[in-house]
């Protein structure tokens, strides 16, 4: 407010450096103010609050609260109402409301949207374009939300959760998570709506608007999306069936599809300890984290389009050692892709991996076991939230010491705001006049 | 500096707006009386104090 007042004379149209530094800006201070319930009602330390705010708004659910049962009901309604606000972008929802105050949001929106094709435009005006995201958000929340209290849960826990699956955060009122109801009908329909998260928002946008459900089948991203997915699912339940981890068919293919969708699409909810599970089973399932959520939707990671794209890109390659002469375009859904999205991609690709690394080597040499480094590394770079080891689904991040968690709250925001947009703003260049 | 006012602008703006959205569990906290009111109370009021502090107010253009 204090800023507002003191700023509101300097009105001009936010140029592409402002808005790489107000989505930094705003990612940053937001989570100080989403922390102060927290911090006072809970006594939990700054570190430890700021962790719990950024981990909301930036969809990860990571949590390093214990006795979650026992928190006061509206932190618990305040943590999940962070959670589903971060998830389709706090900056979008600004950026559907500040052109009506007179800032243009163009590069906010730019900077801001989760997708390797961010100058794609679903309306001429991009304020309608996040309006109309908002609207199917709003409304993909709400039919989560009566499915889950038809299935069984009450109001207060079929919202929260709504809000949680719906942003892939992964947050939950019940410190056993989707276990508590034991459900396979709750846990259906979780699976269902984790998948329509984690699709492009916009192809829900085009389908509804255009009522055309075939809009998904023209999405080669979408197709790849569930391909893989479904491969894996078959994959692990066979894996778990084979090691005999439960007892029956039905209940291994129920545990494999739910705890493998969550964390692939970087939702995050558990309905058993999975690190539990033969070592292969869990690492598949942080691997696909890593890449298996579409551009444009609430999961994190480097997103499937650009490992689809990277994974043509190779393919071409081992063509032109054959074919030296040969021209090979690289083609998406038929049409062919410009070569500086294949050089952004490869780019985005290249710091992600040294990222991780980094952010791995950082953690291991703080002292955590490699299980947990690596793991608590690619939960946070690709807000998933739980990981492995001492941050698995059996404990939380409480486990680690203050410098970690700050890594681990540094790793979050920069995957959520895709890396470039954190470092763009680390460059001496950006300062330059 | 001068250059980043409008950012800080429209920084300023976005906190106002998350700020409002404090009110959602403070009413839920009320009404429920789950003891958590107060954190709510604070976290709401602290952007205004701040505004009060800096002795900025709608009629003051700060501009300076």
């Amino acid at each position: 407010m204090a800023l507002w007042c003191v700023t509101r004379k300097f009105r001009r149209d936010l140029n592409v450096r402002d808005g790489f530094l107000l989505v930094v800006l705003a990612w940053s201070v937001l989570p100080l103010f989403a922390a102060i319930p927290i911090y006072t009602q809970l006594g939990i330390g700054f570190t430890h609050a700021y962790f719990e705010a950024v981990s909301s708004l930036t969809a990860t659910g990571a949590t390093t609260l214990a006795q979650i049962d026992n928190l006061p009901p509206s932190i618990n309604l305040w943590r999940h109402l962070t959670i589903w606000m971060g998830g389709m972008g706090l900056i979008v929802l600004a950026v559907a409301i500040l052109p009506m105050l007179g800032i243009g949001g163009r590069q906010m929106f730019k900077a801001e949207i989760p997708s390797p094709m961010k100058d794609t435009k679903l309306t001429p005006r991009i304020a309608q374009t996040a309006k109309g995201l908002w609207l199917v958000y709003v409304g993909i929340t709400s039919l989560c939300a009566l499915a889950y209290h038809q299935a069984g849960m009450s109001i207060f826990d079929a919202l929260c959760h709504a809000f949680s699956t719906i942003s892939l955060g992964g947050f939950s009122t019940h410190d056993a998570n989707f276990a508590y109801w034991n459900s396979p009908k709750i846990e259906g329909i979780a699976i269902f709506f984790m998948l329509i998260a984690g699709m492009n928002f916009s192809t829900h946008y085009i389908a509804l608007t255009g009522r055309d459900l075939r809009t998904y089948l023209r999405d080669p991203e979408i197709l790849w999306f569930l391909g893989v997915l479904l491969a894996s699912v078959l994959l692990i339940t066979f894996y778990l069936w084979g090691f005999q981890v439960y007892d029956t068919s039905t209940n291994t293919l129920r545990h494999a599809a739910f705890n493998l969708i969550s964390i692939a699409t970087t939702a995050g909810f558990t309905n058993a300890d999975y690190s539990q599970w033969p070592f292969f089973a869990p690492l598949w399932m942080l691997f696909l984290c890593s890449f298996v959520s579409c551009s444009g939707s609430t999961g994190g990671g480097i997103k499937m389009m650009r490992a689809v794209l990277l994974y043509k890109q190779v393919y071409r390659e081992l063509l032109r050692a054959m074919h030296p002469n040969a021209v090979h375009p690289v083609k998406l859904g038929g049409h062919s892709v410009p070569q500086n999205m294949l050089f952004a991609v490869l780019a985005f690709s290249f710091i992600y991996m040294v990222s991780l690394v980094a952010i791995t080597l950082t953690l291991s040499f703080s002292g955590l076991d490699i299980v947990t480094a690596f793991s608590a590394a690619v939960a946070s770079l690709n807000n998933t939230g739980p990981g492995l080891g001492q941050v698995g689904p059996g404990g939380n991040y409480a486990a680690l010491n203050d410098p970690q968690i700050w890594i681990c709250t540094f790793a979050m925001l920069l995957g959520r705001l895709e890396i470039f947009t954190l470092l763009v703003v680390l460059t001496p260049a950006f300062w330059k006049k | 500096m001068e250059r980043f006012f409008p950012v800080f602008r429209a920084l300023g703006l976005l906190l106002s707006m998350f700020s409002l959205t404090l009110l959602i569990p403070l009413a839920f906290a009320h009404i429920l009386g789950d003891g958590a009111e107060s954190a709510y109370d604070i976290a709401f009021s602290l952007p205004w104090v701040a505004a009060w502090r800096s002795g900025a107010s709608p009629g003051n253009s700060g501009a300076t």
